[in-house]
Formats: C-alpha cells, structure tokens, sequence
C-alpha cells in the first residue's frame, strides 16, 4: 500500500531499481507499490514486468514539479483514460517551451496528491490558496494530502498543518513514507546522488542531504505502527491502493499503426491488410523472380498465412511502406537481421536475399509458438538519407505518433567509479588511474566472466580485485573512505544514470504515441525520443522497427548515383554472385575501403579462406568475430576447409545442422538447432536462449538456460565432453552472437562493395571518400589505395572543384572542397554559386566577388586550391597575394608594392601542409621523401612479400591502425603504411609492454624483427624492436586504434 | 658593439639540476605541471634534445622516446633562491643592468670594466659556472635587442640563423603572425629580415614591421634599469649588557622612527617586524612578530614589540639588538567617510595575543557553523580582519522557546524502556535535572559522514516537573543532556 516511492529511474533522486522495489515490497508483504518518479513513468515499465511476476500491482504515477504556480505535485492513475491523460501531460510539460499550468491537464482518471515537500516553497496561505485550486481541479475525492513520518524535528509541526488543511477542505489524509530507496543500507547510494545532483562532495552537501536513513520502504505492518495516530490516512493509502490499482500497464491500448491507403488515406481493415499483403507479396516475388518454383509459392504461402493468423499483415505493409519511400526518394536500404529469414520480407523488397534458395529458416524470423512481435532492423545510408526517413516517419505520424526508443544509460564501472570517486572528494587522477588499471585487466575479466558462472564465483574475491585495483589506483585500504568508495562503487553499478536515445530503434502508433508513454525531446533536434527503453517497450507490446545507419550503404549509393551520371549504370540486384574479378579481388586480400571485409584480420584470413562463392563470403564475415576467436572456432573451420583437419561434428547428431560449415558452430542458427536437438529444447527456449544471446548482460539470462541445457543433455546420457564442447560455443555467442542471415545480409554489402571497387574503381573510391569518416581507413589511406589502382587525384582547385570530390574519367579524380579542414560549408556553397553564374577569371577577380574571411582565404591557399590562377606561381605566391588582399584599403585598390619573395614550398612542405589542412595528400608518401633523402636501406611493405620466412627485417612506416582485441590475450597488431602499400606488424604481448608508450603514442614506427610468411602467404613482421622513427618531420596524421 | 646580454639558458630546469648536481649527459626535462600526465615539458637539457626531446611534447610521448628521462617538476623556492645568486652575480659585473626577463641582463659594455671584449666573456662565463653552476651564453650587439638576440642564438656570431619557433625567441620576444610567417616557409630571422620591410608591414601589420627592424637594427630602444631591493634594518651593540627592558625600548623606538621614515619616504608599510637579540652568552634569539594590519607608525611598532617583551625572558644579558621591518604596500582607508569596524586593528591584534596567551590558541576564534546535521557542531575562524560570514544559511528548525546549550554534553544515567526501535526515557538518575519524564517528543535520531567516521544519536525533548530538556542517547547506551529549553 505504499503509493509514492521513487526509484533511481528518478535520476539521481533514488537510489534502488524499480525490480529491487518491488522485489522488496512483495517480502514486506505489500500487495501494491506505486512508482512516482519524477518527471515521468521512466521507471515503470520495469516494476511492472516485475510485479507482474510476483503477484503484486506496480501503480503508475510521476512526480511533476514544473507546472506554473503549483508546487511539486504527485500524480497517480487509476484508469487506463487517466494513464493516457497523464502521459500526454508529461509530454506537453517536456515538450512545451512555454509554461505548463494545470488548465492544461485533464484531471479524469487521475488521483492527485499534496506532499509535505510542497510546504517547503509555500506561506500557510498560498498552500490554502493551492489546496483548494487543486480540490476544484481534480475533485476533493481525487486529491488527498500526504503525511510523512521521517522522525525529523518540525516534522509534526508540519503534519498537524497538513491535518488541518485537510479537515478544513476535507480532503482525505494519505500515510505515506515517500522511500527513495529499499533497504536502509541504500541510503549510502542515495546520499551520494543528492550529492551529485547538487554538485557537490558529500562533505560539502551537509543539510542537503537526509538528516537519517528513516527513507526507505517500510512494511505495511511499520506503516500502521508509524500512523496510529491517523488511522484514516492508513485507510485511505489502501483504499486509493485499491483504486489505483485496477489499472496496469497491461491496458496500456497499444495497438500497431493499420495500413493507410495512400489514396483515400482511409485505414485498412485487418481482412484489407491481408488481402493486401497477399497481393503485393504475389507481385513481388514475379518481380524478383525469373522463375518461380513450387518451393517458393509453397513458402510464401506458408508465411502469409502465420502472419495472417498473428495479425501482423499491417506491421507488414508499414514496413514495406517505409522501404518504399525511401526508393522513391532513391535512398538504398536492406533490411537485416532475422528478416532476412523471410520470403515475404524479400518478396516486399525490405530484404535482398532469396531466403528459400540461401536455406534459411522462416521459424528463426517468426513462428506460431512465438507470441513477439517480429524484429525488422533495416540498414539505410547513415547521414541526411536516414535522417530524411526518419523525419518521413514523424511527418507521417505527426505530432507525437513517432519516437525513438530510450537508451537507458546506466553506471558502468568507469563512470562509478568516477561519480561515486567524485562524490567523495577524491581527485579526478585516481579516476582516471582507476579507469587505466580496469582497461589492462578488460580481458581477463570478460572472459573469466564468460567461463565461470557467477554462482561459483565468490563475492569476496570479486571485491578483492576491486580493491587492490582502488589501491593500485591509489587509494590505500587504510584511507578511511576506502570502504564507503567500494560499497558506492558496487552499489552504483548498473543503476540508470540518465536517458539517451537508441541507435535507431523507432516506434510509432496511429493514435498518439503520447497516450502510451511520455515522449521528451531528444538532444538531436527533431528528435522525440518516448520515455522506455527497447526492452521496455517489447515487455509490453510495443513495436518498434530498427532504422539504423550504415556508413558504406551511402558511399555505394553515391557510387551508384556516379557510376548512372557517368553512362554506365550499375543494378546492384542483377550483379553476378559468381564474378570472377571479384573473388580475385577478395582471394588477394585487395580489400582496403570495402565493407565488412577490409579490416587487418579479414585481410589476413581471405587468402587462406580463398572464397569461390557467395556463401564463403558469408563465412568470412562471420569468421572474424570475436566470438569465434573465443571459442578456438576460426582455426578449426580453416584447417578444416585446407583439409589440414578432418571435419568433426562434436555429436553425430549435430551432422546435418553443421554440414555446410565443416562440422563448425559459426552461426547462432546453428547453436540453437543444436541445442533443440540435443537438450530437446523446444521453440519458445530455443527463443529464451536466443534472447540471451543478444542480451547486453548474458550473464545474466544466459546461466540459468546453460543450467537446464546441462541438465537435459545428462538426462539424454550426452558424454560430458561433448556436453562442455556445445556449452563453451554457446558461451562465445553469447557475446558476439552472429545470426546466418545477419552475416548473409552483410555479405551482400561486402560483396557489391568489392564487386565496385573491382568493377568501378574511380567511382567506388569517390564514393568512399565522400562519406568520410566511415569504415576502417582514413582518406589519405584510401588515396593510396587508389594510386596503386592507377587512379590518381587532382588536387582541389577552386576553379575546377565541386563540393564534393567527383571523377573526372576512369583514372582521375578531383578533390572536393570538402576535402579542407575549417572551409566552411557556407563558403562551399558560395564559392559555388559566384563560379556557376560566371567562372573566375584571377585572383582579383575570385577575391572581389567571394568575400571570405582570413583564415578560409590561407586555408585555400596553402592547399594549392588557387594555384590554377594564371597569376599564382605556387602555394606560396598565393599566400603572398591573399595577405595583401585581405589588408587592402577599403575605398582604393592599391597595386601591391612587392612582387613574391616567398620560395616554393618543398615536397615536405607540401606533405605537411596537406596533412594540415586536408589529412590527406595526393602526393608523394612521407616515406617516399624521406627514402629519396636517405640512403639507409629499409625493408618496404613491397620488399617484405619477397622474403622469405624467418628473415630479419627492419622497416619504417605511418602507422595507419593499431588494434590490441580483448580476445589477443594482450597481444597488439600494427598496420605500418608505406608508399608500396600496407605492412602487417605483429607484437607480442610482452614486447608491447616493453614499448607501450612508444607504440601508442608515435605516429611513425621503425620496428624490427622476424619475417613469418603465414598461411595464404601473408608475411607479417614478428616485432623484437620498437623505436620512434624521428626522421620524418611532424605531420598531422591519423590512425584506427582500438587498444 | 655597444651592448652586452647575459643568457642563463633554461634557468627553471638548471637550477634544478645544479642543485641535485646531475651530470650534463643525463637527458633531464621540466615539467609544465607538477602533475606528470597532463605534463609537456618546457625545457630539456642539451642531452635530452639529442634524443629527439624537445619542450612541448608530451611528458607520455617524451618517456616513449627515453624511458629513463630524468623529469623534474618546477620548484619555486629553488628558482627563486637562484634569481636572488643570480642577480647577485649580474651586479657585481655592472651596477647599471637591465633585468629584461628572470633568465636575460642587458647592459652597455661601457659600464663595465673591460679592456678585452673576448676575455672578458670567457671569463665571466667561467665564474658564472664555478660560482653559480649555471650554463651562460653572452651576445653582443649594436643595441640592446640584437645583444640580446645573439645571446639566445646557439651561434652568437649569427644571431639571424636564430628560428622563429624556438621557445626562448618566442618566451622573450612577441612574434605576430607566427602561423602565417610559416606558412610562407621564414623559418628563422634572417628569412623575415630578407622579406621587403614594406611589404610585410602591408600584409601583416606594423608589430612585425617593428620586429623587422629589430633584426636590421634600425630599432634602439633605451634600457629599464634595475634596482636592487631595499632592506628596512638596523641594529645596536650596547656598550654594557642590558638586563631589562627600559634601555632595550628607548633604543627600539629611534629604531623604529628612523624605518619607519624610510618606509614612508618610498610609499611602503611594514607588516612584519623581524627581531633577533644577541646574548652576552652568545647564544641568539630571533622572532617575526607579524603586525595585525600594515602600518609605518613607529608607536605601534613599539607596542607590538613592548607586548612581545612583556612575556619574553632573556637567558642572558642582551649584548645587540636586531631589527628588521618586511616592507609592504600600504593600504589606504578613509576612516571618518567609511567608518571601518576596527580603528586601531593593530591595537586589536595586541589584545588577541593577550587573549590567547590565556586561553590558548585553540579556544579563541570566530565561531562558524558547519553545515551538517549534527547538532551543535561548529569551528573556530581564525580572527583576522578579513574575515566575512558566509553566505551559507542553515536549516534549523524553528522553537519557540530558546535552547541553552549544555557545553559539554553532561553525561547521565536514564531509566529507558525500548519500544519499536527506540529507547524512550522514562526518568533522569543522575545529573542536575532528576525526576521522571512526563511528557516526551521524539525520537529524532539524526546520523550522517558515514563516509568517515560516521556519527548517529537520537535526540528527545523532555518534560520534567519543572524544566524541558533536550536528551540525547548516542548508542550504543550513552545518554547525555545536550541542553535546557527556555
């Protein structure tokens, strides 16, 4: 019956989680909980799920403090029409710039009521003058006024104030104890976030904080004991309980969008939905397919009618909707996921893959044990392209009938650490000693996390390495806030710490979203963003469609749009699967700039994997993961496919679910098949495991699943060596779970990327470095890539440049002016604009028609954008000529006094001023200029392929990547550029620690070692040696790290 | 050549090595911070630079290159003392110098006392090494900025070869436009003095006009030069051992009187007296007797002193007497306009000692509330003039009859009944209050700095036959009475 306690979804104004709550008040014998936190319902959808569990009712209610002339106020619902009145409230409160007052909100439904807290800002009179506004609002039966007992001095001054009040207006007393938190012990927690939010160390936070730990949540039976003195106001918490509790989240009346007809814009009818379905399924696959064969029909009947019979025809067509405008608009998009497990997805053009001739299980996308709704996650071009769909969706569903999904950002243990480290007054340097320590100790944990199951871990030895991690970070155990800095830490840890936005996770209704949750803007403008996060909204049937953002979709679309300008159109959809130049490509490893398949690891496991078809490439993306790392399963899949190993399917059972992999679990399909055939599990915990797969914690749901799989593969007499062979491959998914038709849809990517860097090069190159930043390498890597591919780049000019960088014919490139650092987009555009109405003659000319500030006027300068100018010499003659331009008198053009004395720059010079403003040149590598200065003899990343094995080497280079995975044991990987192309350093894990600093930090590397010439004949140097390659002269690079 | 510059190169960074005597080939670079992560260095030694360690990389980046890099952190004191040699040593080469920066000295060649120009440099530099363990350069040039120039030039001979982005160039002189000049590639001065002076005055302004022709020597400016510091003393050897005050003051005051004349007459005050007494049995005594506000009125001085003598004993016969005044600026109020709370503060001050003499040093002070829920917690200020209320506002509730508090708590002995969670008292055993509780109000149990120590205590108000009282039981069974109400 306690009806105002606040969970640490009120964000740094309480200190327990909704579940720990109501886990709480279901022990103390509550048979209700109403969650009130502030601002919003944040917090339950999760004591909702919860309390669903254990029997008890989670009531929903807010606490507002932002309505005009109205103190902080408690709102709770008792009906589902109150519910939805209170969320449309909440969003006009967070959405409304101007001021919200109570005129605004429709009472119906709702129960209000008066805090103690709200004397805090009140006179006896103004609180009267309130008590009675709101009295008329709600209703003297919709309002009651609370009474607190937090054994404070004044405290029953207070109270006996409340009484009379409500005496006098006779509104009904409410008992109460307003906890923030759930067990004494907690108010450590809550302490610390009063501190954080009043930014403040607890020592300066003195009265702001509680003056005893008297807010936690009491037992109904301490209730009574505490209020026997007002046994109505008892009463009436158990009556309003009653009352409240009739309505659930459960009736939240959330229903997907119906199809609206275009034309008439009239909403479809399910039976209209699925006729309509049917009709556009049918069309879809005679456009897609040549030849239908019986197998197809068979398997789009089959699909339509399970999703005519789980009504999901509409979810359907919106989808197809989407996928549709964003064709119109000519915005490639591919769905992903497990969609592409669907013949009615491929046949809508959501997906690209024939799902039917790919061997892919429908059941893996939706089946009739499975009650979810169905997850379609399509991939658009990142940028304006998706953001234009998604501002298609809010447009459609306009106002408030589209958000994004939250993205509950929790403590996770740096940002504990620091907060909790902060509100202790300890200085930043421990945090970031601390945050340093956790890194290096990164591997170890996640896979001890991942082998051990938590149960046989020991609490304590989990707090011993946290403390002697503390001390390292220096703190000493003898610090007397030592202690209080460990119990905060692991009481911070995994508590929300404020709302973000999802990725990409959209949901929309066609009734106002804002009557199903409480929408908030999002930082991003035009952004909404509703008040749960995706869990949240699955839990309680609330849709949500996936449009996420992907960096090579809009380079290939940009591609496309180059390659059809330039008279040779390309349709990705008709491409041969079996191109031969392609697979070239991709056995040579030649795959810098493409999707999926460009990183070092990738290009070092195509030339042993040799793909031959569309399939092998599907492998190779989900080869190199970290899960399969984990698992010691790449190695094994390898040597298998060279014939090195004989092929082993763990269980003989398991032969046809592994066939096509070599007897090797590389997708989650496949784990989950085994488990259903070898533990008998049935579809729905197939899904449960599925789940947990994907879970961001998987310890958590993933231990208790692995038990009854043990459990069950014992009761089928399964040996107990091939019981830990299954348990360990689920375990490595568990991480980095990677679904068949997730790697077939990304192979499709990869392959058209690759099929356009060997089939059109100077387009696919353009593409790319238009979407910079994205993918694996940085433009002046791309550039060299293209130089060794015989195309070459003009440099930025601005009389021959566009915005963008364009081609000129099939080996040659011009730079865009997008390519210079600090030019602004404005000028771009103007610069534009003045050459398009008449082309620039001189300089004087440029100079007199496009005003440009000092700074921009040197940048294009210096990057040689002017050197076209029949009066400009050089780089330096055009920095001559800008700096009198810019002091010119203002009423007299004065002949400037002196000609250029200025020299040329160098081909350093020029190196480094390109690095500067564009960090990139079209010129001579770096080390190219240094070997033409130098005649000591380096190995080149050339020279290294004509070794042989175990030869000494030493060799210089830019370093272009960096990259130490969790899963390397500590080892660290090196690509080192050359003007010959690119060189794989391998450095063990010791020699890393020797040179860490000299490693992480230089931007040129001289390094020497051992040649190994790897399988696919690969060489990779093995480092003995690391030195700063000081000869190279300072330039503004920069690489791909991930250490 | 009419002028000279004394550089003592890096001066922050070899004073530091002169003083932990570190061998020139140890590579050693100082620190920005004294914080070693977010660090850059800002020097290094010639050993360092060798090694490709130059000032403004990174301490991180700088340890990647040599790992055993002596890193030094900056020392004011030491730098300060070495100022103070250093100075020193420039005037006893020259009493007419200009003191341009801590590490630069301009002078004319014709104030000092040299026939030749070349032995006079080697010599110089060689007592500047055995005398003060400082690395020097020395330029020479027609005026004073190209004397200085060659001085922080590595080849003095060609000042001009000196490049723009060395740190002591830039640390010594403005440099505009520094980005653009090398964009245009004028990496050293002899680059920037070969630009046309008007078409680089055209383009980049006069600042770089005025630098132009400081390079050409087109530029004399006139030197500041330095003036040593005054030092306020005085001292008296009595011709017989004293042994009581009356002489020891009479002399005092004349003392006194003539500093302070000598503080007014340069616009300073004194806020600190420094005393030291000579005994007949040769042992000394020295104090600072700090003054309550700065003042150069001999009577308060005197007062100060006579008030600090009242409690001394000597442990001898006084043969000499010391004094010295630290100078300050003098402050100014306008005491009839804006009447100031203290109108003698030093008189204040004398009655602050007294004070503490009495009660001792702890036990006097302005008493502050801490903001805490803990009751009747507060800390001493400090007294001094300075002192203002903060601004914080406590919360405390409000009674309507007054508290007097019990300081310290008085400890009791409670007949207690436990209910719920709580002890309720029922009557008063011992102490001045005792009897059975009528009525009670509470518990107020109050707790808080778990972080530290932690402290908690339940509070209750009492009624007795006559009197309220506050109680406090602090558990695990401690009562105390912390104060009577009305």
């Amino acid at each position: 019956m306690e009806l105002l306690a606040k969970s640490s979804f009120s964000f740094l104004r309480g200190a327990s989680s909704p579940e720990t709550l109501i886990h709480q008040a279901a022990s103390q014998g509550h048979q209700t909980l109403g969650i009130v936190d502030h601002m919003g319902f944040y917090g339950s959808a999760r004591a909702h799920t919860e309390a669903q569990k254990l029997g008890l009712k989670a009531i929903v209610g807010t606490t507002i403090d932002q309505i005009s002339h109205c103190p902080p106020l408690t709102i709770l619902t008792k009906s589902r029409t109150g519910y939805q009145n209170l969320s449309r409230f909440l969003t006009l409160v967070h959405c409304n710039t101007k001021t919200t007052s109570l005129a605004d909100f429709s009472p119906t439904g709702t129960h209000a009521v008066l805090t103690p807290e709200s004397l805090n800002k009140q006179t006896k009179g103004q609180l009267l003058t309130t008590a009675i506004e709101l009295r008329n609002h709600f209703g003297a039966h919709n309002l009651s006024i609370a009474l607190f007992r937090h054994f404070r001095r004044g405290e029953e001054r207070r109270n006996t104030l409340l009484r009379d009040l409500a005496n006098h207006l006779k509104i009904p007393l409410l008992a109460s104890n307003a906890p923030i938190y759930s067990k004494r012990s907690d108010r450590l927690l809550a302490d610390a976030f009063t501190s954080l939010r009043e930014r403040c160390t607890l020592d300066e936070a003195g009265q702001k904080l509680e003056c005893n730990g008297e807010r936690f949540l009491k037992s109904p039976q301490d209730l009574h004991n505490l209020f026997t003195d007002y046994p109505q106001a008892i009463r009436h918490a158990y009556q309003l309980s009653e009352e409240c509790s009739h309505f659930s989240l459960q009736d939240l009346g959330y229903r997907f969008p119906s199809y609206q007809d275009p034309q008439t814009g009239k909403l479809f009818t399910e039976q209209e939905q699925d006729h309509y379905l049917h009709y556009l399924a049918h069309q879809g696959l005679k456009k897609r397919l040549l030849k239908i064969s019986e197998k197809h029909l068979k398997q789009i009947d089959n699909e339509l009618f399970t999703i005519k019979k789980l009504k999901f025809s509409g979810y359907f067509l919106i989808v197809w909707d989407l996928v549709r405008f964003a064709r119109t608009q000519g915005i490639l998009c591919q769905g992903r996921g497990s969609a592409a497990n669907s013949l009615v997805c491929h046949a809508l053009g959501i997906t690209s893959i024939d799902p039917v001739e790919s061997g892919l299980l429908f059941e893996r996308f939706l089946s009739m044990n499975r009650k979810s709704w169905p997850d379609i996650d399509i991939d658009f071009p990142s940028g304006k392209r998706r953001e234009a769909v998604i501002q298609y969706l809010y447009q459609k569903y306009a106002p408030y009938g589209a958000a994004m999904t939250a993205n509950v950002i929790t403590y996770r243990p740096r940002s504990a650490f620091r907060e909790m480290a902060k509100a202790l007054g300890f200085c930043e340097t421990i945090s970031k000693r601390f945050s340093d320590l956790r890194n290096s100790l990164r591997d170890r944990e996640i896979s001890s996390e991942m082998m051990t199951p938590p149960t046989q871990r020991a609490f304590q030895a989990e707090v011993g390495e946290l403390s002697e991690i503390i001390i390292k970070s220096g703190v000493p155990a003898s610090h007397p806030r030592f202690h209080s800095l460990v119990q905060l830490y692991i009481a911070a840890l995994n508590t929300p710490r404020h709302l973000g936005q999802h990725s990409g996770g959209m949901v929309f209704c066609d009734h106002g979203l804002d009557h199903i949750v409480p929408l908030q803007p999002a930082t991003m403008a035009d952004r909404m963003v509703l008040q749960w996060d995706k869990d949240d909204c699955e839990d309680l049937g609330i849709v949500k469609v996936d449009l996420l953002g992907l960096g090579m979709l809009a380079a290939m679309e940009d591609t496309i749009k180059i390659c059809e300008r330039r008279g040779h159109p390309v349709n990705l959809a008709r491409i041969s699967k079996k191109d031969p130049k392609t697979f070239d490509l991709l056995c040579r490893a030649d795959t810098i700039g493409t999707f999926q398949v460009e990183s070092r690891a990738q290009m070092a496991t195509l030339p042993i994997m040799q793909p031959k078809n569309f399939y092998d490439v599907a492998i190779e993306v989900a080869i190199i993961r970290p899960g399969p790392i984990v698992g010691d399963l790449v190695h094994p899949y390898l040597n298998r496919r060279t014939g090195r190993e004989s092929i082993d399917y763990i269980h003989p059972d398991f032969k046809p679910i592994l066939e096509r992999t070599l007897g090797v679990p590389l997708f989650q399909e496949q784990v989950l098949r085994m488990a259903m055939l070898i533990a008998d599990f049935s579809g729905s915990e197939a899904d449960q495991l599925r789940k947990a797969m994907t879970f961001k914690h998987p310890n958590e749901r993933m231990n208790p699943i692995i038990s009854t799989l043990r459990e069950r593969m014992s009761k089928r007499k399964v040996s107990s060596f091939v019981q830990d062979r299954v348990i360990q491959a689920i375990g490595s998914f568990a991480l980095y779970g990677f679904p068949e038709s997730h790697a077939i849809s990304f192979a499709l990517i990869a392959y058209a990327s690759c099929w356009l860097k060997a089939h059109r090069p100077a387009e696919f190159y353009c593409g790319l470095i238009n979407n910079q930043p994205m993918g694996f390498y940085s433009v002046n890597t791309l550039l060299q890539d293209a130089k060794r591919h015989h195309i070459r780049c003009k440099p930025v000019s601005v009389i021959h440049s566009m915005i963008e960088t364009e081609v000129i014919d099939d080996h040659r490139l011009r730079l865009g002016l997008h390519q210079l650092k600090g030019l602004s987009y404005q000028t771009m555009e103007s610069l534009i604009e003045a050459r398009s109405q008449k082309q620039f003659q001189t300089f004087d000319d440029f100079s007199s028609r496009l005003p440009m500030n000092k700074k921009e006027l040197r940048i294009l300068a210096a990057s040689g954008a002017l050197n076209d100018f029949p009066e400009i010499a050089h780089r330096r003659d055009a920095l001559w000529k800008v700096e009198h331009s810019l002091s010119e008198d203002l009423f007299t053009h004065t002949q400037p006094t002196s000609k250029t004395t200025l020299p040329m720059m160098t081909p350093l010079e020029r190196l480094q001023t390109d690095y500067h403003f564009q960090g990139a040149t079209i010129g001579a590598h770096p080390m190219k200029l240094w070997r033409q200065e130098h005649s000591e003899h380096l190995a080149t990343s050339f020279s290294l392929g004509q070794l042989s094995h175990g030869a000494h080497v030493i060799i210089a280079g830019l370093v272009i990547c960096r990259q130490r995975p969790s899963t390397a044991k500590g080892h660290c990987f090196i690509s080192l550029e050359d003007e010959f192309g690119i060189a794989n350093l391998f450095i063990p894990q010791k020699t890393f620690q020797q040179y860490r600093l000299t490693i992480t930090t230089e931007e040129f590397l001289l390094v020497e070692g051992r040649l190994q010439i790897t399988e696919g004949k690969q060489p990779t140097v093995y480092v003995i040696q690391v030195q700063p390659f000081f000869r190279s002269s300072k330039l503004s690079t920069s690489s791909h790290d991930f250490h | 050549m009419n002028y000279a510059a004394l550089y003592f190169q890096d001066l922050s960074l070899n004073c530091l090595l002169a003083r932990e005597q570190i061998p020139p080939d140890q590579p050693a670079a100082l620190l920005s911070h004294q914080e070693r992560k977010k660090s850059h260095l800002i020097a290094s030694n010639q050993a360092a630079q060798s090694m490709q360690i130059s000032p403004g990389l990174s301490s991180t980046r700088a340890l990647a290159r040599y790992p055993e890099l002596l890193l030094l952190s900056p020392d004011v004191s030491i730098e300060q003392s070495t100022r103070i040699e250093v100075l020193a040593f420039v005037e006893t080469l020259t009493p007419n110098f200009e003191a341009t920066t801590p590490e630069i000295f301009l002078f004319q060649l014709s104030t000092t006392k040299t026939h030749s120009i070349s032995e006079w440099i080697n010599d110089t530099i060689k007592h500047s090494s055995t005398i003060l363990n400082l690395p020097l350069r020395i330029g020479l040039g027609k005026t004073p900025d190209l004397a200085h120039l060659s001085s922080i030039s590595e080849n003095s001979e060609k000042p001009l070869e000196l490049k723009l982005t060395t740190p002591a160039l830039s640390r010594h002189f403005f440099i505009p436009h520094l980005e653009t000049l090398n964009l245009w590639g004028i990496k050293t001065l002899k680059d920037l003095a070969a630009l046309p002076r008007q078409g680089l005055s055209e383009r980049l302004g006069t600042q770089i006009a005025q630098l132009h022709d400081i390079i050409h020597g087109k530029y004399h400016r006139r030197l500041t030069l330095h003036q040593s510091i005054k030092r306020y003393q005085s001292h008296h050897h009595f011709s017989h051992p004293i042994e009581n005050h009356t002489p020891l003051l009479f002399v005092a005051k004349r003392i006194f009187r003539t500093l302070c004349n000598q503080l007014q007459n340069h616009q300073r005050a004194a806020e600190k007296i420094q005393l030291t007494l000579l005994f007949e049995n040769q042992s000394t005594h020295t104090r600072d007797l700090p003054l309550f506000e700065p003042t150069c009125k001999s009577h308060i001085l005197l007062r100060t002193f006579h008030t600090y003598l009242e409690d001394f004993t000597a442990p001898a016969p006084i043969l000499e007497l010391h004094l010295e005044l630290q100078p300050t600026l003098t402050r100014h109020a306008q005491y009839q306009l804006f009447q100031k709370s203290l109108k003698d503060p030093n008189q204040f001050g004398d009655t602050l000692k007294k004070l503490t003499e009495i009660v001792g040093a702890s036990h006097l002070g302005i008493p502050q509330n801490i903001n805490t829920h803990h009751p009747d917690h507060f800390k001493l200020h400090p007294i001094d003039t300075s002192f203002q209320i903060p601004a914080l506002t406590l919360r405390t509730p409000r009674s309507h009859l007054p508290l007097k508090r019990q300081r310290p708590p008085l400890h009791l002995q409670v007949a207690s009944e436990k209910r719920n969670r709580f002890l309720y008292p029922l009557a008063l055993l011992t102490g001045p209050y005792q009897g059975s509780v009528l009525k009670t109000r509470g518990p107020f149990p109050l707790s808080g700095s778990w972080w530290d120590e932690g402290w908690q205590q339940i509070q209750w108000d009492i009624e007795l036959k006559n009197t309220l009282l506050q109680l406090t039981f602090t558990p695990p069974k401690m009562w105390t009475l912390t104060g009577v109400y009305g």
